[in-house]
């Protein structure tokens, strides 16, 4: 029997995104998050006694590479080391071969090289696996690379195959790097597939197994709920997989009903809604409230309202942090201000290129923005209608 | 939307009045001051609100009651069905409102805004009212720039609304970014980035120089691990020279005792000096012991002569003397304890005669088992009688008490004795008693048979009264009426019949007699008293059976005492018989006393133990007369030894004493003995003497010859020469002890023997030089390797420093953290920045889109309402001109006046028309066409009543008759 856990997408002292300000507690809790995250699965590794730890790529984050995830990581393996435990770890488009690691990694950790490459190890009850798998050398798709893996003619040893890719039919939006079809990976004749870079969890095939354990830690709002690695156990009949948590902060998206829009009643009643969260562990939400009446709440409450409730979580361990609260006016037509200026001119890109060009211009902030061509207008006129109503809420 | 009806509670002049307004088009006429104007306000402020103090127009608040406001009935024409729109005085300025809708339910103030599309009182007015003052000056009214403003005034929200979320942008656009600003929010952020990224550069170049570091790190390492081996080294040869300096000395040694002992090897014998002292010494002993021992031998010799030996046979016959004297002495014993037990036993006899009273012995008593026997049953026989007199006697006693028992009991019995006559009258008084129980039983039967029968005789009775009264009514009826009648016979026959039958019932109505009933009663009352007065006069109060139990109990006692009297007498008889035989008894054994000797006045029971007493005193006798004959031999048999010893012992000098005869005897034995044994051991010790000199003689003889072979081995002449041969054996043998120690631990220290010649050869001070010089390398060394540790010390510091220090990650993090603020700032700017293009080009879109229809729908109105004679409107720099169908240009002050009304009508409605998409509203037309003809006017009215599709409220003083009445309403009266 071999036992080893399969995990991707580190990202190790990854940045946060989010757009409040937050107290210096909360910014330390995200900033150690990914560390207090990987080190739980190193202790869970130590804990279970696994054979090896497969880390699918994107160990560090392509916009916080440090020293101190180096070292950090440098230590971590160093623990694995003394308790027996292999590390094999390929790099993925975040911190591809080309920005070379700058530590020197203890021997029982094994990196693979831009070609694709097998090692072979020895499993405690004394099994052999094969583990073959490339790193990126740039940040770049290596399509062509999937047919450098060996096809499986042996059948001895259980065959584990590491690929840091999109899957041809995901659905996510993450950028599309080296895609691969189910097809193509089961032509290998493989045990195991440990795949990277999607960082929601999902199994894409039982036979062989084909999963991607997700990122250990969300780092924004769309990667929501729990995080973490795939522990996996079995022999070279069947590898059987279970998920196991390792996050310290979960984004999440929550809605609440209110009858009433008085500052007050709202502040009153996201107090009790955190107080409930809490427990669960330290969150970060995008708050909805759903109005049905015909209250209104005015940009300086609302102000007001964020900054109380933001307070509120200062020096607090297991915080609630409100990173968005929008309110949603179910009973007002929502579209009445601007829905002729809307039905006549949203078709009109030229208006909308007009508009942002005023900071793509500008190339003290472009180089901050996000390429143009990313942004959708549809998105910027909804955003812009909300804080005109928001602005008009005098 | 469609005004369908009209309720003012309370407005102006006009109080609780209610219009139905529910057609397209409606006239209402109504002459001066009938309310007119009034209701139009009524209709703007219900729908607007009540006029405020801003707005130049009179509140119309009732001065004679309190009720101001009013309600409108309206469909929106959405299929929701008619709403009530009320509005009454409240907290407002503009008064309270309430919409209820069609299903029941209400809505707020808001939601009115909303439903109206956002137009205010003013803009509705400007677009929808007509009256006549506004159409004089067109070319003042309808400009280009108020017709954009009335366009753009369409919508959610009017042109002030437009302006307002324009102005309200920009200034959140101000706040947030400037190009090249300094103050907006973006700006200070995107400058703080700024700073960050430099700390960030700064900090990334620090991390660069960590591969550098790292390398330094190595190279210095691998340094000092060569400079220690070096060290390593030199210190090895450190410790040699030290060594070799340490063993200079001992190397020196050796090399010169190599040279010693380079001669011909020593001999001695082993360990000749101890043995030559040994040999010497005991040589010298020996001679002294044997002078010593001769000496000794003398005195021995000398004393073995002086010692006497005694004869054997003397000895022989002391010895068997000595054997005798246990015997002796137990015979002496024996008639000792002879004569004493005679002693005690006289003594024992003399008691026992004491005992049975005999004054002396007679041994002729017999006092065989036969006797014995027959006193025990003469005891035996005289217990027994004794036993049944006692019982006689106790037997007698107790059948007396029984008796005097008795008569006490029977003398009770007979006091406690109820007399017959007594007994005989509760008899009496018994039987009466039940007597008296049997006649209660009888009568109470007798009773209930009465009852009954006495029921059934009334019942018949009452019958029989009742028939008789009847027949004597009717007959006394029948006889009245005919007496009435003047009948006297049959009348009277009549009322003779019904007073007979009355007197009839009267007779027999009358009580009859109850006899049997009270002669039982009267007999059972004569019982009662008869048993009462019994009872009275004797005392019965008590149970018969009691009575007779205590006339059988008096029998039975008197016939006990009788048969007890004679048991007595007979009792009494046996009794004497007993004595008699017991006096008998007694005398039989007075005899045997006397038979036996003994004193007669002993008690029977002790006659046995006498007997046995007798006994043993014959016995004793006997036992005394045994003994006497065996103390007799004894005394004879000592007597005989004495005779034939006493000669004997005095043939050896000792003089016969029976007390210390053997005491003598024996000291004889003692003192030959001594004598033998000492001359026995002199004599051995003369043998041991001469021994020991013959082998002590020997030993002096074999040692010289060995001190002899010693001083030959080395060739020695005497004891001198034999000593210095020693001395220089012992020296050589040191030398090579010496050279051998030295050589192992040369040899040890793994000095070979050409480095051990080598350095014998060089001086000491030579090796200390060396030594010198190594320590100064060494010293050398370590300097270098202190240096090259401190430097890598710091550089794995800095390495420490930079792996520690997460200022970096932190850095990079609020960089992060930062430019996504700045990128939502950066949203909400560019969504905001987009709207207001949106806006920009919305106003300027109606400007250049918009207009021109508008233009061209008041070109085409115009032309239908003055029937082609001008055929176009033009705005242009110069304003608004009209061109006729002639080709002439007007501007509208060369216009007529009822053509400029036109003209702004037709503009109007046109821009009505335009606006349709956002205000479905009523028109409200105040008298505007005065000026007018005839035709024009119903060119005009045509037009509004044709192809205006809202609903026209024509509010007039000239009544219009071509309009049909259900579309007129005519305000009668002046009001009050």
């Amino acid at each position: 029997m071999v036992k080893f856990i399969h995990s991707a997408d580190l990202h190790l002292d990854s940045p946060f995104k989010s757009r409040t300000k937050m107290p210096l507690n909360i910014f330390e809790e995200l900033t150690s998050s990914t560390y207090k995250s990987v080190k739980r699965m190193f202790d869970k590794a130590i804990e279970e006694k696994v054979d090896f730890i497969i880390i699918a790529g994107d160990v560090f984050d392509r916009e916080n590479r440090t020293l101190k995830a180096e070292t950090f990581l440098k230590k971590g393996f160093e623990r694995l080391k003394d308790n027996g435990i292999f590390v094999y770890m390929i790099h993925g488009n975040h911190d591809p071969l080309s920005e070379n690691v700058k530590s020197k990694w203890p021997d029982n950790v094994s990196v693979f090289k831009e070609n694709v490459e097998t090692y072979e190890s020895v499993s405690q009850k004394g099994e052999r696996v094969f583990l073959h798998g490339f790193s990126y050398f740039m940040d770049d798709s290596y399509e062509n690379k999937l047919d450098d893996y060996p096809v499986n003619h042996m059948n001895e040893g259980i065959h584990i195959g590491i690929l840091h890719g999109t899957y041809s039919k995901s659905q996510y939006n993450q950028a599309r790097y080296t895609e691969f079809n189910l097809e193509t990976l089961n032509s290998k004749l493989y045990h195991y597939w440990a795949l990277g870079h999607i960082h929601v969890r999902e199994q894409l095939s039982d036979l062989p197994p084909i999963h991607y354990p997700g990122n250990i830690q969300g780092r924004h709002k769309n990667e929501y709920g729990d995080k973490g690695f795939l522990l996996v156990e079995g022999d070279d009949v069947y590898l059987s997989t279970s998920f196991i948590k390792s996050h310290e902060i979960t984004f999440a998206e929550y809605e609440l009903d209110m009858k009433s829009l008085n500052k007050q009643d709202i502040y009153q009643r996201i107090v009790e809604f955190k107080e409930r969260l809490r427990e669960a562990g330290k969150k970060i939400i995008q708050l909805t409230i759903n109005h049905e009446g015909d209250d209104e709440l005015s940009e300086a409450d609302y102000k007001e309202l964020l900054e109380l409730l933001h307070e509120d979580e200062q020096d607090v361990k297991h915080f609630i942090w409100i990173d968005n609260l929008s309110i949603n006016y179910l009973n007002q037509n929502q579209t009445a201000i601007l829905n002729d200026i809307k039905a006549s001119y949203s078709d009109n890109e030229e208006i909308f290129k007009e508009a942002l060009n005023t900071m793509y211009m500008d190339p003290k902030i472009n180089r901050h923005l996000p390429p143009m061509q990313d942004l959708k207008k549809e998105d910027y006129l909804s955003l812009g209608e909300e804080r005109l109503k928001m602005l008009m809420r005098k | 939307m469609k005004i369908l009806s009209l309720n003012i509670y309370g407005y102006g002049k006009i109080a609780e009045t209610e219009l139905k307004t529910s057609t397209p088009f409606v006239q209402i006429f109504g002459e001066n001051e009938a309310g007119k104007s009034t209701m139009q306000s009524f209709i703007h402020s219900v729908l607007f609100g009540f006029p405020t103090r801003k707005e130049q127009e009179p509140r119309r608040e009732p001065r004679m009651h309190n009720m101001y406001g009013g309600k409108l009935v309206v469909d929106f024409e959405d299929g929701e069905g008619p709403v009530e729109i009320e509005r009454v005085k409240g907290n407002k300025v503009q008064g309270d409102v309430k919409i209820y809708m069609n299903d029941g339910t209400s809505r707020s103030a808001d939601w009115l805004v909303r439903k109206l599309n956002y137009i205010d009182k003013r803009t509705y007015r400007s677009i929808f009212s007509f009256d006549v003052l506004g159409l004089q000056d067109i070319h003042k009214n309808m400009t280009e720039d108020k017709l954009q403003e009335y366009l753009l005034r369409a919508g959610a929200l009017g042109s002030h609304e437009y302006d307002e979320m324009l102005s309200a942008i920009d200034q959140e656009l101000k706040d947030l970014y400037k190009k090249n600003g300094i103050n907006p929010e973006i700006n200070q952020e995107l400058v703080e980035l700024q700073e960050i990224n430099e700390k960030i550069r700064k900090l990334e170049a620090e991390e660069a120089n960590y591969k550098h570091l790292t390398t330094e790190q190595l190279k210095y390492e691998e340094s000092i691990n060569a400079k220690r081996d070096a060290l390593n080294q030199l210190d090895t040869v450190r410790k040699q020279k030290i060594k070799e300096i340490m063993y200079h000395k001992d190397i020196k040694d050796w090399k010169t005792l190599e040279g010693v002992l380079n001669v011909e090897p020593l001999v001695f014998p082993e360990k000749g000096i101890e043995r030559y002292e040994s040999l010497k010494n005991s040589y010298d002993q020996a001679k002294k012991d044997i002078d010593l021992r001769l000496e000794k031998l003398k005195v021995l010799k000398h004393e073995i002569g002086q010692v006497e030996l005694p004869d054997e046979k003397n000895i022989e016959y002391l010895e068997s003397l000595k054997t005798k004297e246990p015997e002796i002495n137990q015979k002496n014993l024996e008639v000792d304890r002879l004569k004493h037990s005679i002693e005690n036993l006289e003594d024992e006899i003399e008691l026992l005669q004491k005992d049975i009273g005999w004054q002396e012995e007679h041994m002729e008593v017999d006092d065989s088992n036969i006797i014995r026997e027959s006193v025990q049953t003469l005891l035996a026989k005289l217990d027994e009688v004794t036993l049944e007199e006692q019982y006689l006697v106790r037997e007698i006693d107790h059948i007396k008490s029984d008796i005097r028992q008795l008569d006490q009991e029977i003398a009770d019995l007979e006091d406690s004795q109820i007399s017959d006559s007594r007994i005989r009258v509760k008899k009496e008084v018994l039987d009466k008693e039940v007597e008296l129980k049997e006649k209660g039983k009888m009568y109470q039967l007798i009773e209930k048979e009465y009852e009954r029968e006495k029921r059934e005789r009334n019942r018949t009775k009452r019958n029989q009264t009742f028939l008789i009264l009847g027949i004597s009514t009717i007959t006394m009826i029948i006889g009245v009426l005919y007496l009435v009648n003047s009948e006297f016979t049959l009348g009277s026959v009549f009322v003779g019949i019904a007073l007979v039958a009355s007197i009839f019932l009267l007779l027999t109505n009358r009580e009859e007699e109850e006899n049997l009933k009270s002669d039982y009663e009267h007999e059972v009352a004569k019982l009662q008293d008869e048993i009462e007065t019994l009872k009275s006069e004797n005392d019965v109060n008590f149970d018969l059976n009691d009575a007779r139990d205590l006339k059988m109990d008096l029998r039975t006692q008197k016939s006990k005492r009788i048969s007890f009297n004679v048991k007595i007498e007979e009792l009494k008889e046996t009794l004497a018989i007993k004595e008699t035989n017991h006096d008998r008894l007694n005398t039989d054994l007075f005899d045997v006393k006397r038979k036996l000797k003994i004193n007669p006045d002993i008690e029977n029971k002790y006659i046995v133990d006498a007997i046995h007493t007798i006994r043993d005193i014959k016995q004793k006798r006997n036992q005394i007369s045994r003994h006497n004959v065996e103390k007799d031999n004894v005394i004879k048999s000592l007597q005989d030894f004495k005779r034939e010893v006493k000669d004997d012992v005095r043939k050896l000098g000792i003089t016969y004493y029976d007390a210390s005869i053997f005491y003598e005897v024996n000291q004889k034995l003692t003192e030959y003995n001594e004598n033998i044994s000492n001359s026995k051991q002199l004599d051995e010790q003369i043998k041991l003497l001469e021994n020991e000199i013959s082998v002590m003689e020997e030993r002096v003889s074999s040692s010289s010859k060995e001190i002899d072979e010693l001083f030959d081995y080395v060739d020695a002449d005497d004891e001198e020469e034999y000593y210095y041969h020693a001395r220089k054996f012992e020296e050589y043998q040191n030398n090579l002890e010496q050279f051998k120690n030295l050589s192992d631990k040369l040899d040890e220290e793994l000095f070979d023997y050409d480095l051990r010649n080598d350095l014998a050869s060089l001086m000491l001070a030579d090796l200390k030089e060396e030594e010198e010089g190594i320590n100064k390398q060494v010293e050398h060394f370590n300097e270098m390797v202190q240096d090259e540790q401190k430097v890598l010390a710091e550089i794995n510091q800095e390495i420490n420093i930079l792996e520690s220090d997460g200022k970096l990650s932190e850095l990079n993090h609020q960089y992060e953290m930062k430019k996504s603020l700045i990128q939502g700032l950066s949203e909400d700017y560019l969504s905001l920045n987009y709207i207001r293009l949106l806006i920009e080009t919305h106003i300027k879109a109606i400007k250049d889109e918009r207009l021109p229809i508008v233009i061209e729908e008041a070109r085409s109105i115009f032309q239908f309402v003055t029937k082609g004679r001008y055929i176009n409107v033009i705005y242009d720099d110069d304003g608004i001109t009209v061109k006729h169908s002639n080709g002439q240009v007007f501007h509208p002050l060369e216009l007529s006046q009822s053509t400029k009304e036109m003209l702004y009508i037709s503009l109007r409605l046109s821009l009505i028309k335009a606006l349709q998409g956002y205000y479905k509203l009523p028109l409200i037309i105040d008298d505007a066409f005065v000026h007018f003809d005839k035709e024009r006017k119903k060119i005009i009215m045509d037009y509004l009543r044709s192809e205006v599709k809202d609903q026209v409220l024509y509010f007039t003083c000239n009544l219009d008759t071509s309009i049909p009445s259900n579309q007129t309403i005519r305000l009668k009266e002046k009001v009050k």
